[in-house]
């Protein structure tokens, strides 16, 4: 079952002779529960296509569905109760709120949508996490894989059709990046959640089931490794 | 709690110091709000309790009502509280001293009337059953009947009827009727009707019956309605419960309801129009729009203020904001973050403003308490204290909560637009352009290179740029605001003191010289006084051609003339200051005293200066200044005594010996109808000995001889307590006191003048100060 299709989507920034064209016609399709891996070099388009799919930026042209939902077409406030719904997304710098602990933290989507975090789903999540006993702590009083494992409870609480990784791992030593990769892994199996993951590292895109390479803003590979 | 309030106080938490600086921002300006609100209330309430003081606590009197009437409506449900009031009538007083009062009038009032018309016992008790009577104390004053408490008056009791056969029903002014050359025609008419036997029980301080000018000295009596005989007039005097502008649709109908056709509404209009129930009353509307003028003004310093604080609080938020978007926030979600800031700040800085700015009137009331004393001119002791409606609280949130509104509300639409990417990016540093961004090389050679790396950056970065100026440009015009109020008040000051060079002065009337001399002494020996002029004025007119005014005089005289061109009456003021002060002006102005002594050949300084408002442009009346006579040293300015066709054979002519500027003391600047000659008070004696007996009683007697003393001092109010303690002794006709620093006083106080000439005007020491001021500039023409 599709999930995900982006479809002939460009992203240029600036105009006239300084334009700079971020993503090319750019079109791919994902399915329910896939995990996909999204590598290139710096500047390659690769953020931009996340965050245009997670419905943070705005494609110049094309369309993205989610779950047959053309968002664009969306207004303001339909989107970010998209984004809220519908869309994790977990950053290489965590983006945790300061003044807000880890339990307000992870259930900040469900807050803002008015709704009350199931006691159980929540202490489930926070033991899967190894958070039991930081739920009260500040994101400041954490340690970086702490903090993204924050972030990951966060892109999680929701149960969200998709699940969107900018590099989570970019600023995490290796034994971390590995437990952060085993959650996301996890995640991915054990509650079939659609993983999309972007990196530059060849060894944690070889854990995907596919493997998709965008070079100037095209997709010039695109491969599923695992069935 | 929700989420995004938990996120708001958390962040107000984190950065205390803006929290508390903001807050105590809003806390200030809350104050000054409710303290322009309820300063306006207090006054207001001030003015109110003066007028009830003066004239009694009613809106309207239904004059004329028959008894029944009077008593119905008094039951009314409309009316809050109502006196039944009789006229009795005059009684003659043989050989009164006072000249205008030449009868006792007698009222009554019902037992509620002593107290709703303001009637002050100063000994005694008040009546409690006929025939008891309060006098008023000017009876012991002014009068030699010599009445005191516990005596019993049998008196004739009758109306004045005047001549034409009009009867006086009211405690009015009464005077003869003279025909044009000054002769008796007739006399009011005493009608006696009947004698009363009355005990006098208590004295009162003058009722509002009695003005200084009004026939009758009070005195007042009880009413006992019951015993009215059914056919009796009275008339009533009520104050309304509910007070709106439907009051005089309301009275009429209780005029319709209860009175006949005989019966007249009057109203208190002093005191309704500071219930503020008088439409368009310009006296109230001034209170009010000079509150709101006061209030706008704190509100665009504020905001300016507080809109800063609350931007600076989201764009330091900004990127928190970008990453709740990107969690989902909403835009509302976001907006509301900002204005649940604006709650907070509020619901505390709202609360501590009205208490500060409640305090701080306060203590500023019992500051200024004795400056209020010092320029009421009330002789009821009505204090000026603390009055805190509601509607000044409401005013006072209503435009706090604006003020934190107007604040908020572009900061607030600023972080609804703060998108995901702003904070994933975190791109608020100067965008560059690719344009590049010319500096002049000036700048660098005259400041330096910091100033051109500083230069470039205001070009690059308009936006923070243009917040600067403007937030300049708002600081200056509030600076320019305030300073032009500052200045308006100050210029109000100057025009009360413009042309005085003196703080007190004394004038006399009626004193012969040797008193005259003698009070000079000991004034002028009083320790207060810094400085003493004794000045005696003659005052005549000239008969000038055109060419002997000066071509200013010409231009700006013009306006005001329409005689004929050789026919210019300048008035005439021959001034002799004492020989003394004479000699000291003289040195001062560089002239020599000795010149002006012989009295074969009388001399004297012209002062060649005037001022006035001429008329420029449209209706703007512009002042102007400068030379007056086209004459100088040597030239002759003859003149007659009093005013035109009076005496004109009253000639003097007198030989300018100088001009000058220059003014000795107690010599106003003039108008430019007027001409000032000084003279040694030697030699103004000599001028005057020229004229007959009976020509000097006509001048004196029409005040165009005046006598007056001007000094200066530091301690006015001190100075004038002592010349008062001085003059006990003489009759209070025969001096006026003014201190022209009071009036300057009072007139830095606009709204408390306009109110002080209505609660003082028929009163004692505000008229004789005007009396005073009157008699510098007398009558020009005839």
């Amino acid at each position: 079952m599709e999930i995900l299709r982006v479809e002939n989507v460009s992203k240029i920034y600036g105009s006239g002779e300084a334009a700079v064209k971020a993503l090319d016609n750019v079109s791919l399709s994902v399915r329910k529960g896939e995990f996909v891996a999204i590598v290139g070099a710096s500047g390659s388009g690769k953020s931009t296509l996340l965050h245009i799919i997670g419905g943070v930026d705005t494609p110049t042209s094309g369309k993205v569905f989610v779950d047959d939902t053309d968002i664009y077409s969306l207004d303001e406030t339909r989107l970010a109760i998209f984004r809220r719904r519908q869309v994790g997304l977990i950053y290489q710098f965590y983006n945790l709120i300061p003044v807000l602990d880890v339990e307000e933290n992870i259930t900040l989507p469900l807050l803002l949508d008015g709704r009350k975090p199931g006691k159980a789903q929540l202490n489930e999540l926070l033991e899967l996490l190894g958070l039991t006993n930081r739920r009260r702590h500040l994101p400041n009083q954490l340690s970086g894989g702490q903090q993204q494992r924050v972030s990951i409870g966060r892109a999680l609480i929701a149960n969200p059709a998709l699940m969107l990784a900018d590099e989570p791992t970019g600023n995490l030593d290796s034994k971390n990046s590995a437990e952060i990769m085993a959650l996301l892994r996890m995640s991915n199996q054990k509650y079939g959640q659609t993983l999309i993951l972007i990196t530059h590292d060849m060894d944690t895109a070889l854990q995907a089931d596919r493997i998709i390479g965008i070079e100037d803003g095209r997709i010039v590979r695109d491969e599923v490794i695992r069935k | 709690m929700n989420v995004m309030r938990a996120f708001t106080l958390r962040n107000l938490k984190r950065n205390k110091k803006r929290t508390i600086v903001t807050i105590i921002g809003v806390t200030i300006s809350v104050a000054m709000i409710t303290a322009t609100a309820v300063l306006m209330a207090s006054f207001v309430s001030f003015f109110q309790r003066s007028v009830i003081a003066d004239t009694g606590n009613w809106h309207a009197k239904l004059m004329d009502m028959p008894v029944q009437g009077a008593q119905a409506v008094a039951q009314d449900t409309a009316v809050d509280s109502a006196t039944i009031s009789r006229t009795i009538g005059f009684s003659a007083i043989p050989d009164s001293e006072e000249y205008s009062k030449q009868y006792l009038f007698l009222r009554e009032y019902d037992a509620q009337g002593f107290d709703q018309m303001s009637i002050r016992l100063t000994e005694g008790r008040l009546p409690e059953k006929p025939g008891e009577v309060l006098i008023s104390e000017r009876i012991l004053e002014g009068s030699s009947l010599g009445y005191g408490v516990g005596d019993t008056l049998t008196l004739t009791v009758g109306d004045i009827v005047l001549p034409g056969g009009i009867p006086v029903t009211e405690n009015a002014y009464i005077t003869d009727t003279y025909d044009e050359d000054g002769n008796l025609i007739a006399s009011p008419e005493f009608v006696p009707k009947g004698t009363v036997t009355l005990t006098v029980v208590g004295i009162m301080s003058s009722p509002n019956f009695e003005g200084s000018w009004s026939a009758g000295y009070g005195v007042l009596g009880l009413l006992d309605t019951s015993s009215l005989s059914p056919d009796s007039r009275v008339n009533v005097y009520i104050a309304m419960k509910n007070l709106s502008r439907r009051v005089y649709a309301d009275v009429d109908a209780l005029v319709a309801k209860y009175g006949d056709s005989r019966t007249e509404a009057e109203f208190n209009d002093d005191l309704l129009r500071y219930s503020g129930v008088v439409e368009w009353d310009n006296v109230y509307r001034f209170i009010q729009g000079f509150m709101l003028v006061i209030i706008f003004i704190i509100v665009i310093a504020s905001v300016s203020l507080i809109y800063n604080a609350f931007a600076m609080s989201v764009s330091e938020r900004s990127r928190q904001l970008g990453l709740l978007a990107s969690v989902g926030a909403t835009r509302r979600q976001k907006r509301a973050s900002v204005y649940f800031e604006g709650l907070f700040v509020g619901a505390i800085g709202i609360p501590l403003g009205i208490g500060a700015g409640i305090g701080g009137i306060a203590a500023t009331l019992a500051a200024i308490q004795p400056l209020v004393e010092s320029f009421t001119n009330l002789d009821v002791d009505v204090k000026m204290s603390l009055v805190v409606p509601l509607w000044a609280i409401g005013v006072a949130i209503f435009f706090s909560v604006l003020t934190i509104c107007i604040s908020v509300y572009r900061p607030a639409r600023r972080a609804s637009r703060i998108s995901p990417m702003d904070a994933i990016r975190q791109t608020h540093e100067t965008r560059l352009t690719r344009r590049a961004v010319e500096t002049s090389r000036l700048t660098r050679k005259l400041f330096g290179f910091e100033a051109e790396i500083a230069l470039k950056n205001l070009k690059r970065s308009r936006k923070k740029y243009r917040a600067t100026v403007v937030s300049l440009v708002i600081s200056l015009v509030l600076f320019l605001t305030v300073s032009c109020y500052a200045n308006m008040t100050g210029e109000m000051t100057d025009a009360v003191m413009d042309g005085y060079n003196f703080d007190i002065a004394m004038r006399y009337s009626r004193l012969s010289d040797a008193q005259i001399e003698q009070l000079n002494k000991k004034i002028s020996a009083l320790e207060p006084v810094k400085s003493f002029s004794y000045n005696t004025a003659l005052h005549g007119y000239a008969q000038l051609k055109q060419d002997a005014l000066s071509s200013f005089a010409r231009d700006y005289a013009a306006h005001y003339d329409d005689m004929p061109e050789d026919e210019r009456i300048l008035h005439i003021e021959l001034v002799g200051i004492d020989d003394e002060s004479f000699a000291a002006y003289a040195a001062a102005a560089g002239f020599n005293a000795a010149d002006y002594a012989d009295a074969q050949l009388p001399k004297a300084i012209l002062i060649n200066y005037g001022t006035d408002y001429a008329q420029v442009e449209g209706n703007n009346l512009k002042k102007v200044a400068g030379e007056l006579l086209n004459l100088k040293a040597g030239d002759y300015l003859p003149f007659a005594a009093g005013s035109r066709g009076d005496m004109d054979d009253a000639v003097i002519s007198i030989m300018i010996g100088a001009a000058t500027q220059q003014r000795p003391m107690g010599v106003m600047s003039g108008s430019l109808s007027t001409a000032t000659l000084v003279v040694p008070q030697s030699m103004w004696q000599a001028v005057l000995s020229r004229f007959t007996g009976e020509q000097l009683r006509e001048l004196d007697h029409n005040s165009y001889i005046v006598r007056s003393a001007y000094m200066t001092a530091d301690e006015d109010q001190k100075l004038v307590a002592q010349i008062n303690e001085l003059v006990q002794s003489l009759p209070s006709s025969s001096y006026d006191i003014y201190n022209l620093r009071d009036v300057a006083r009072s007139q830095n106080n606009v709204p408390y003048s306009s109110a002080c000439s209505y609660t003082a005007s028929s009163r004692s020491s505000a008229s004789s100060a005007s009396r005073t001021l009157s008699t510098q500039s007398p009558r020009t023409s005839a």
